[in-house]
């Protein structure tokens, strides 16, 4: 049945999408027909892969299993659309094209060209004049996870950055870079040589042992606290309206009772005002905050790996 | 704070925050290497042991390295 369904829709949405990149090449050309008729096979193939899982799913279940895995796969492919979306989102009101640049900058490029600025005063400030180089790595991560953080805060969306699987990316590409940026600066024996660092002979061995373990920490450190931070928020404010009771209170003081108006009324009323002016502002501070700690971070670990090749 | 002081820095506020997580990150990293490599080499707890070990020195020196790197810059910056 589910399959019946998920093949009508498909076939409805390849129709509309069709007919939408029919149109957008007469309105707009043809790079805005690739644009919608890519954007239109993606989402029907999401659709597809969704349909199928959440298909098989149901047939497990109905069938005595317990289909965990399945629905396991079914978050995943959530996380993976909404962090593309992410992606999209920070094209939109990043991207030299999505910006319209100009000459004489307006509007958005006016912001863009601030937020940029501050990117290359903080790679000056941390890594020095040929920091810049790095700039599109740092700003790429820093607005994909500012954008993914944000999103959190739109009822109906997820933040993919509230899950492991997104962040530990993140992290890697910071590790792989700037293990690839250091090796490639000062040769593989003497960026290895380095890691024993300036301790007696004897040491040595220890040394590199406990600078392994510390080099592999930093990305788990890194995915952790992002994780941490912004599922700690989704926490929090599931908490305070399942736990605390909002629904309840909300629900007493609709009921009409008299203790509901006197009691219930306020206490909902107290609870939205709390989330509305302290959770929230909280949320977005964190939001900011923690892409800033993840840049730095980021920042830091290229200087070192590129600092090194000028001490010795 | 007294008027003529300065907090910490962005950047160095960046490396205050990241301490406390590198310590757990750095223990973690320690036993998972000592638990796998003892599962690996069907060593008893031994590994996993020396991997704990490991793990709590090198959470001990980052910490200590972060903390020293902030004061330098800290007396330089004076």
């Amino acid at each position: 049945m589910i399959a019946d369904l998920a093949a009508r829709v498909t076939w409805t949405g390849g129709a509309i999408v069709a007919a939408m990149t029919v149109g957008a090449g007469w309105l707009y050309g043809s790079a805005a027909a690739a644009g919608v008729g890519g954007g239109g096979a993606i989402a029907l193939l999401n659709f597809r892969w969704l349909a199928r899982d959440v298909s098989r799913a149901t047939a497990l279940i109905a069938g005595g299993g317990s289909g965990v895995g399945r629905i396991g796969r079914i978050g995943l492919r959530q996380l993976v659309t909404f962090g593309a979306l992410g992606l999209l989102i920070a094209q939109g009101w990043a991207h030299p094209v999505g910006v319209r640049v100009a000459l004489v900058p307006t509007g958005s490029q006016n912001f863009m060209e601030m937020v940029l600025d501050q990117f290359v005063k903080e790679l000056d400030e941390t890594i020095g004049h040929e920091g810049r180089g790095y700039l599109p790595l740092i700003a790429t991560l820093g607005l994909f996870i500012l954008t993914s953080n944000l999103m959190g805060l739109i009822p109906g969306l997820v933040a993919p950055t509230a899950n492991l699987n997104t962040t530990a990316a993140c992290a890697l590409i910071v590790f792989i870079t700037y293990h690839v940026i250091g090796v490639r600066k000062q040769g593989f024996i003497a960026y290895m040589k380095h890691f024993a660092g300036p301790v007696p002979t004897v040491l040595k061995p220890l040394m590199f042992v406990i600078e392994i373990i510390s080099h592999c920490a930093r990305p788990l450190s890194l995915s952790l606290r992002l994780f941490g931070n912004m599922m700690a928020g989704h926490i929090l404010l599931a908490i305070f309206f399942f736990m605390m009771g909002f629904d309840g209170m909300l629900g007493w003081a609709l009921s009409g009772s008299l203790g509901g108006i006197v009691v219930g009324a306020p206490a909902a009323a107290i609870m939205v005002v709390f989330v509305v002016g302290f959770l929230l502002p909280l949320k977005i501070l964190v939001a900011f905050i923690q892409t800033f700690i993840f840049c730095k971070l980021a920042m830091l670990y290229i200087a070192a790996a590129v600092e090194e090749a000028e001490h010795h | 704070m007294a008027p003529g002081e300065r907090g910490p820095s962005q950047g160095q506020t960046a490396q205050l925050v990241s301490l406390g997580t590198m310590l757990f990150a750095c223990v973690a990293v320690g036993l998972a290497g000592g638990y796998f490599a003892d599962r690996w080499l069907g060593t008893g707890p031994w590994l996993l042991l020396i991997g704990l070990g490991f793990g709590i020195v090198a959470a001990a020196v980052n910490f200590y390295r972060t903390i020293k790197t902030l004061n330098e810059q800290d007396r330089d910056d004076r």
